[in-house]
């Protein structure tokens, strides 16, 4: 009995105690991410190489799967969709973004200031659901955007704004305006008055001045913001399904819609890609700045030390 | 030259009311919904009514939802709040080869597709015979959360003056000790901070809720994205309208607590920064 306390006192020694309370932190994060996270991923993947044939799956260790996802040519067509969704969002949110995010930047009363950010971040609060519903009233045939545009004599009879791709558009810019508007928000308020003074007093006019000082010193900024509203859009769920109504297929949406038919490896498939790409895509953005900034700001940086 | 800088300036102002409009109407019109008569989607409203609040009583489901939503994102929080922290402590104040790897695989599940997610966990908890209870959600959902504690708390870690720590060490605490009076109260708000940002976006998780539950534990929107994909009468516009109050309350109390604390967009910032320069 002596003998087995002694050893557990030593397994606790100081020279094993360090590796000891490494683990003993660990273990709860690894147990929970090992068994959950990574092994729920392996499964998944391991069904991407089932084959799914007339609503059954058939275990083994097959590639048709992966080959007909990446050969017919209906699924680069939801590729394409997906892509071009997420590139008309991260267009429109920098391009309402910067402009909002300069302004809450550069103004003087807290007030203001306050009231500005608290309007932009504050339907990060409510539920991607709430919002998607609250579009589908805006948009819907007979709704707001409809009523006001036919009174405006837009036109006579009203858009159709929902279930088709500009609906999902302007819900999403709405959804992820705010994940632009930070990351740029944050260098604007963080890069240094004095470079900007500067070029006026060397006789910049105030268009030359951003173009020159502002926007690239925000270079960092936008590039976070693209990177993360582009990825969040490639992976949205909730939004296209609930305005695109089944009718605006994008890979999220098509990945449930397999999930509910239990073609697993088709959805484990779509889901690899998806991923795939969305990494891709944040390598490439990354980079893309780094050129931007280096090739804009070496002697800024320098000066700076 | 003044003049013109002060016309685009003007021009600016404009610009960004019209995104603030942008942004609140979708709220202002569920607002609106949900106090008048006549189908939802009709605009204008035909007359006022608080009947779809009093609706409200008789649907059950909601209530149900909203308790099971509760429960759900407690659950994950305080699971993800003490393995990330615990986590955190090991990678920054005990570090060890392959540390940042370790962070790396903690943190990834920021990055997978949520949709992905949610049909690996309900392949796997079929496997396990727990799909479709809270239970199963609540570990799905502590790992996507995860890496907000991690990186939140692992920075607050990071920035701690060790200075403390080696004076209670000489007074003589152990470990354990320390932890709990000198490292943890230190840790407060970044728990708070991180827990409060976990409990949000758990609460408004769809994609791994959506295929993993039975009817009967139904988080609040997950049952409001089937009642919609369904039906569109106002009682999601009330529904919505509670849960609008009840997220601006959640601000609020939280607001009030960070107050004293100056610096908090930069922490927000770090975060990003700090998450970009490592993928």
């Amino acid at each position: 009995m002596n003998r087995v306390t002694d050893r557990i006192v030593n397994l606790y020694s100081s020279k094993n105690r360090r590796w000891i309370t490494q683990l003993l932190l660990l273990l709860p994060a690894l147990i929970l991410m090992g068994i959950v996270y990574l092994g729920g991923l392996l499964i998944f993947g391991r069904y991407s190489f089932d084959i799914y044939e007339n609503g059954k799956l058939i275990r083994g260790w097959e590639w048709d799967a992966y080959r007909a996802f990446l050969s017919d040519p209906y699924y680069w067509k939801l590729i394409g969709t997906t892509f071009r969704v997420a590139f008309k969002v991260t267009l429109w949110s920098l391009l309402l973004a910067y402009p909002l995010a300069y302004c809450i930047a550069g103004l003087k009363k807290p007030g203001m200031k306050q009231l500005l950010l608290l309007l932009t971040f504050l339907p990060l609060l409510v539920s991607a659901v709430v919002r998607s519903y609250g579009w589908q009233l805006l948009l819907s045939k007979q709704g707001f955007m409809n009523w006001l545009f036919i009174r405006l004599g837009i036109t006579d009879e009203g858009f159709s704004m929902i279930y088709n791709e500009t609906g999902v558009v302007v819900a999403l810019v709405h959804i992820f305006l705010p994940f632009m508007v930070f990351p740029i928000l944050n260098v604007l308020s963080q890069s240094d008055a004095s470079l900007k003074a500067a070029a006026q007093d060397l006789g910049a006019g105030s268009w030359r001045t951003f173009l020159t000082i502002t926007l690239p010193l925000s270079a960092r900024g936008i590039a976070s913001g693209v990177q993360i509203v582009f990825t969040l859009c490639l992976t949205a769920f909730t939004t296209p399904q609930l305005i695109g109504g089944g009718r605006v297929m994008t890979l999220p949406v098509f990945i449930y819609q397999r999930t509910l038919d239990t073609n697993w490896p088709m959805a484990a498939v779509a889901s690899i890609f998806l991923l795939v790409s969305s990494i891709i895509v944040s390598l490439l953005v990354n980079k893309g700045a780094e050129m931007l900034m280096f090739r804009r700001s070496r002697k800024g940086e320098q000066a700076y030390g | 030259m003044v003049k013109s800088k002060r016309f685009t300036k003007l021009l600016l102002y404009i610009f960004a009311g019209a995104v603030a409009v942008y942004l609140l109407l979708p709220l202002l019109m569920i607002l609106l919904t949900s106090v008048g008569s006549g189908s939802a989607s009709k605009f204008p409203p035909e007359g006022l009514t608080l009947k779809w609040y009093a609706n409200l009583g008789e649907q059950t489901q909601f209530l149900v939802a909203f308790k099971n939503s509760l429960i759900a994102s407690t659950g994950a929080v305080l699971l993800a709040l003490i393995t990330g922290t615990l986590a955190a402590l090991a990678i920054v104040h005990y570090p060890f080869p392959g540390a940042g790897i370790m962070r790396a695989f903690f943190v990834s599940p920021m990055v997978m597709p949520k949709i992905t997610l949610g049909i690996a966990y309900l392949i796997l908890f079929s496997k396990m015979h727990i799909a479709g209870g809270l239970f199963a959600l609540i570990l799905g959902e502590a790992v996507i959360v995860l890496p907000f504690v991690l990186t939140l708390v692992g920075s607050a870690l990071a920035n701690l003056q060790s200075a403390h720590r080696e004076a209670a060490a000489d007074l003589g605490a152990g470990p354990l000790r320390i932890f709990f009076t000198i490292t943890l109260p230190q840790l407060r708000l970044s728990l708070l901070l991180s827990g409060s940002i976990a409990f949000v976006f758990t609460f408004d998780q769809v994609e791994a809720a959506l295929l993993l539950l039975r009817q009967d534990s139904y988080t609040l929107p997950i049952q409001l994205f089937l009642y919609m994909e369904k039906w569109q009468d106002p009682t999601i516009a009330v529904v919505s309208v509670v849960l609008i109050a009840f997220a601006l309350a959640l601000f609020m109390i939280i607001k009030l607590v960070l107050r004293s604390v100056p610096g908090l967009e930069s922490l927000f910032g770090g975060r990003k920064n700090k998450r970009r320069s490592e993928s």
